[in-house]
C-alpha cells in the first residue's frame, strides 16, 4: 500500500512541476498574465479531476470491500424472505416505517425494494411519497389511512363557509397518484374529510375493499354531511363485494348503499339518517348475516311502522353496543334480532318523560329478547345497562366474566332511586345465569326494605359468589347476607366481603351476619359447599365498638377496618 | 417414533406428533410411509435440533396452521407479540436466534419462523441505522449520494 502511495505522489508531483515548469517559486512576468492563468488554471482543473477520478475510484473501493464484508455478518446468512419477513413485522405498526430499514446496508435497502408488502401501508404523505408506495407495492392491496394530523377545533360556522378546509385541498392532492389503484385498495380510513370532496373520488368499484372508516370531527356540524346535492352515484359504484367492516362518524350514507351489505362489523356514530326508519336499518341488517360486531351510537332514524315484526338471525353476532338512542328504537332493535352468541351488551338509552327504567331493558320487552340470551350463562356475557334522562345519568349496571373483577357492576347516582330500581334485580335474575358468578360489586344501593329484599334475592342466586364489594350502599346491607330460617346463607361460598358506607354500620348487624354464616359452615356434611368468611373490609364514617371489633377478630381471619 | 439424524451426525429419536410440527418431516414421513430409516437433516447441527425439539415438543398438541389459516394472516393485522413461553425459549445468543430462524426455515416450521423472525423485529423497532448497524456488526456501504437520496425520500414520507 505504501510503494502504491509513492506511485501516486510521484505521479502528483510530475504534474506539479508540469503546472509550474520554471519551477515554484519564479515567476516569468514577461509573459502575458492572461496567458499564465490559462494556463495554471487549466492545469488545476487537471489536477483537480485526477483528484475527483482517484476519491471516487478509492471511494467506490472501499463501498465494495464493505459490502463484501457485510456479506460475512451471521445476519446475512438469511435467505431474502426471511429479512423480508423480519422487515414486515418491525414495520407492523402504524408508528414505525421503513426509513432505518432501507439506510442501514445496500443489501438491506434492495430486500425492502423488492418486498412490495412494507409499502401497502399508506399514513398520509405527500403525492410524491404516495405515487413512490406504490409503484414499490406492484399490485399488493393498499392500506390506505390519511388522518388529519394537524387537526385543531375549528368554529362549525367557518367550517359551513369554506368550500375546501386545507386537509380537503391536501386529500386531494393524494388522491391524484391513489384514485387510479382504487381496485387495489383494501383498507381507507379518511378523517375530515367531508362528502362533497370524497364522494366524487369514489366512484369506481373497489372490489377488494374489505375495511371503510369515514368519521368527521366531533366539531364538525353534525346535520349537514350527507351525500353532496345530485350525487347520482352509490360509493364505489355500489360495488364492494368483499367489504367486512364499516364505520361512519358524522358521516350520513343512505341506508339503501351497498356499502351495508355483507358487514361483519358496523359502526355508525354520531349520524342522522333522515327519512330512514327503524325498519329501514333492520334491513340493513338482514343483508349482514355475519355481522359479529353492532354499534350505534347517536344515531337518529324514525321510529319502526307499524304491522307485523319479522326476526332476523344474526348467529355471530357476540357484541352489541348501542347509546344514547330514542328507547323505542333500541327496543324495536332488541325485539327483531336473535343473537345465540351474543356475548357483550351495552346500552346506554335516553328516556322520555314517560318512559321508566324497565324500558330500557331489553328483558321488559318482549320473549324475543329473551331468546336471544335464555342459553347465554353469565360467564360468558359482559352487559353493561345506562339510563339517562334530561341530560343528566342515572343508573348504571354493568355485568361481566371472571376477566373482568366486577362480575356484576352496579352503580347509580339519583337520589330518587327507590322507583326506579323497585323489580330491577328480581328482572336480572331471570333474564341472566347468575350460577357460576364469582365476583359482584354493587354501588350506591339506595335506603329501601324492598330493594334490599330483591338485592336478597339476587344474592341468592349466585351460588358459586366469592368476592362481594359494597359501595356507598345502605348501611343495613349486612343484614341482606344473613341466614334466615332453615335456608342456607346466600353465597355460601362468599370469602371476601368488602362493605363501605357513608352511614354507620350497626357493628352487631356484622358479628350476627357472620355468626349465621359460620353457624351453617359448622353444621354442614358437605364442606365444599359452604366457605367460611376469610376477609372483611369495613369503611364506616365513624369507628366500630372496641368489643365489636373484637368479637370480629375472632370470627374472620383477615379484617381491615377503616374510617371514612 | 422418530429418527433424525443431524449435521454433526447425532441421532435424535422424538415422538413422531412432536417430529411432524415440521411440514418438511412430515411430508417426507407421508411420502416414504411406515419405515425405521433414520432421516438425515443435513442442514441443522445437534445443538440447534435440540433447541427446535424443545418448541415442537411444547406445541405438539397445537392444532398445525392451514393454508387457510396463513392466507388470512395476510390480510389481517401483523403483531409482533410473543407468547410468554416463546419468549422465554427465544431468549438466547444472536448466534443461536440466527440457527433457529434458518432451521425453522429449512424444516419448515412456520410458528417458529415467525417467534424468530419477531424476536429479530423486536430488535430492529426503534432503533437508527447505526445502531441496527452496530447490531449486528454491518458497515454503512452507501455512498454519500446513495444516502442523501434515501433520506430524501424518508422526509416525503414525513412530510404530512
Amino acid at each position: 500500500m505504501d510503494a502504491a502511495f509513492w506511485q501516486i505522489r510521484q505521479l502528483v508531483d510530475e504534474l506539479v512541476q508540469q503546472a509550474t515548469p520554471q519551477g515554484a517559486h519564479k515567476i516569468d512576468r514577461s509573459r502575458d498574465s492572461e496567458e499564465i492563468f490559462k494556463l495554471l488554471d487549466h492545469k488545476i482543473d487537471t489536477l483537480t479531476s485526477f483528484r475527483d477520478r482517484v476519491d471516487a475510484y478509492l471511494q467506490n473501493a472501499i463501498i465494495e470491500i464493505k459490502s463484501h464484508r457485510n456479506q460475512h455478518t451471521p445476519i446475512s446468512r438469511f435467505p431474502p424472505e426471511i429479512y423480508s419477513r423480519i422487515f414486515e413485522f418491525a414495520c407492523t405498526e402504524a408508528e414505525v416505517d421503513c426509513g432505518s430499514i432501507m439506510l442501514v446496508s445496500k443489501l438491506w435497502r434492495d430486500i425492502a425494494l423488492s418486498t412490495p408488502s412494507l409499502w401497502t401501508r399508506i399514513n398520509g404523505g405527500s403525492a410524491e411519497f404516495i405515487a413512490t408506495c406504490i409503484l414499490r407495492s406492484k399490485n399488493a392491496p393498499l392500506e390506505i389511512e390519511l388522518p388529519d394530523f394537524d387537526s385543531e377545533e375549528v368554529d362549525p360556522d367557518i367550517l359551513i363557509a369554506m368550500a375546501c378546509t386545507p386537509e380537503e385541498q391536501r386529500f386531494k392532492e393524494q388522491m391524484a397518484p391513489l384514485t387510479p389503484q382504487i381496485h387495489r385498495w383494501r383498507c381507507l380510513t379518511l378523517e375530515n374529510i367531508r362528502p362533497r370532496h370524497f364522494w366524487p373520488e369514489f366512484c369506481m368499484a373497489a372490489p377488494q375493499l374489505e375495511m371503510l372508516d369515514l368519521a368527521l370531527a366531533s366539531y364538525y356540524p353534525h346535520d349537514t354531511e350527507a351525500p353532496p346535492p345530485g350525487a347520482l352515484h352509490d360509493l364505489f359504484a355500489g360495488a364492494t363485494p368483499r367489504l367486512r367492516s364499516l364505520r361512519l362518524g358524522r358521516i350520513s350514507v343512505p341506508l339503501t348503499s351497498s356499502i351495508y351489505r355483507g358487514l361483519e362489523n358496523l359502526s355508525i356514530i354520531a349520524v342522522d339518517l333522515h327519512d330512514a326508519t327503524a325498519d329501514d336499518f333492520l334491513d340493513v341488517l338482514k343483508a349482514c348475516p355475519r355481522l359479529s360486531s353492532l354499534q350505534l351510537n347517536t344515531v337518529q332514524m324514525s321510529g319502526p311502522t307499524l304491522g307485523p315484526q319479522s326476526t332476523i338471525k344474526l348467529p355471530r353476532l357476540s357484541l352489541i353496543d348501542i347509546s344514547t338512542m330514542p328507547c323505542h328504537a333500541i327496543r324495536h332493535i332488541f325485539s327483531s334480532i336473535i343473537s345465540p352468541s351474543l356475548k357483550g351488551l351495552s346500552v346506554m338509552v335516553d328516556l322520555d318523560d314517560d318512559e321508566a327504567i324497565h324500558d330500557a331493558l331489553p328483558f321488559d320487552m318482549a320473549a324475543n329478547f329473551m331468546r336471544t340470551v335464555e342459553n347465554i350463562r353469565i360467564d360468558r356475557l359482559l352487559f353493561q345497562f345506562h339510563a339517562s334522562r334530561g341530560g343528566e345519568d342515572f343508573f348504571n349496571v354493568v355485568g361481566g366474566n371472571s376477566e373482568t373483577p366486577s362480575a356484576l357492576y352496579l352503580w347509580s347516582t339519583s337520589s330518587s332511586l327507590d322507583s326506579l330500581l323497585r323489580g330491577l334485580f328480581p328482572r336480572i335474575s331471570s333474564t341472566f345465569n347468575l350460577r357460576d358468578l364469582t365476583a359482584l360489586s354493587v354501588v350506591g344501593l339506595p335506603e329501601s326494605d324492598t330493594i334490599l329484599t330483591d338485592f336478597r334475592q339476587l344474592l341468592v342466586h349466585c351460588g358459586e359468589l366469592r368476592r362481594l364489594t359494597l359501595k356507598d350502599c345502605w348501611s343495613s346491607i349486612p343484614i341482606s347476607l344473613r341466614r334466615v330460617g332453615a335456608d342456607g346463607p346466600p353465597c355460601p361460598k362468599l370469602s371476601e366481603l368488602s362493605i363501605s358506607s357513608s352511614t354507620p354500620i350497626d357493628g352487631w348487624d356484622l358479628i350476627e351476619m357472620v355468626r349465621t354464616r359460620q353457624a351453617v359452615l359448622e353444621n354442614s356434611q358437605e364442606v365444599e359447599d359452604v366457605t367460611a368468611l376469610q376477609v372483611l373490609r369495613i369503611t364506616n364514617p365513624r369507628p366500630l365498638d372496641e368489643e365489636v371489633v373484637q368479637a370480629l377478630r375472632g370470627l374472620v381471619p383477615n379484617i381491615e377496618l377503616k374510617t371514612a | 417414533m422418530v429418527n433424525l439424524v443431524t449435521s454433526d451426525n447425532e441421532s435424535f429419536t422424538v415422538e413422531k406428533a412432536v417430529a411432524s410440527r415440521s411440514v418438511l418431516i412430515k411430508n417426507m414421513l407421508e411420502d416414504v410411509g411406515e419405515s425405521d430409516q433414520p432421516i438425515p437433516l443435513p442442514n441443522v447441527t445437534a445443538s440447534v435440533l435440540k433447541k427446535v425439539l424443545e418448541y415442537c415438543d411444547h406445541h405438539k398438541n397445537e392444532p398445525m396452521p392451514t393454508s387457510e389459516d396463513l392466507a388470512a394472516e395476510d390480510t389481517r393485522k401483523r403483531t409482533t407479540d410473543i407468547g410468554e413461553w416463546d419468549q422465554k425459549f427465544i431468549q438466547v445468543d444472536q448466534e443461536m436466534l440466527f440457527e433457529i430462524i434458518l432451521a425453522a426455515n429449512y424444516l419448515d416450521i412456520k410458528p417458529l419462523l415467525d417467534v424468530g423472525c419477531k424476536t429479530v423485529a423486536n430488535m430492529i423497532k426503534g432503533k437508527t441505522p447505526e445502531e441496527i448497524r452496530k447490531l449486528f456488526n454491518i458497515v454503512n456501504d452507501f455512498t454519500p449520494e446513495e444516502e442523501a437520496q434515501i433520506k430524501k425520500e424518508n422526509e416525503w414520507a414525513e412530510d404530512r
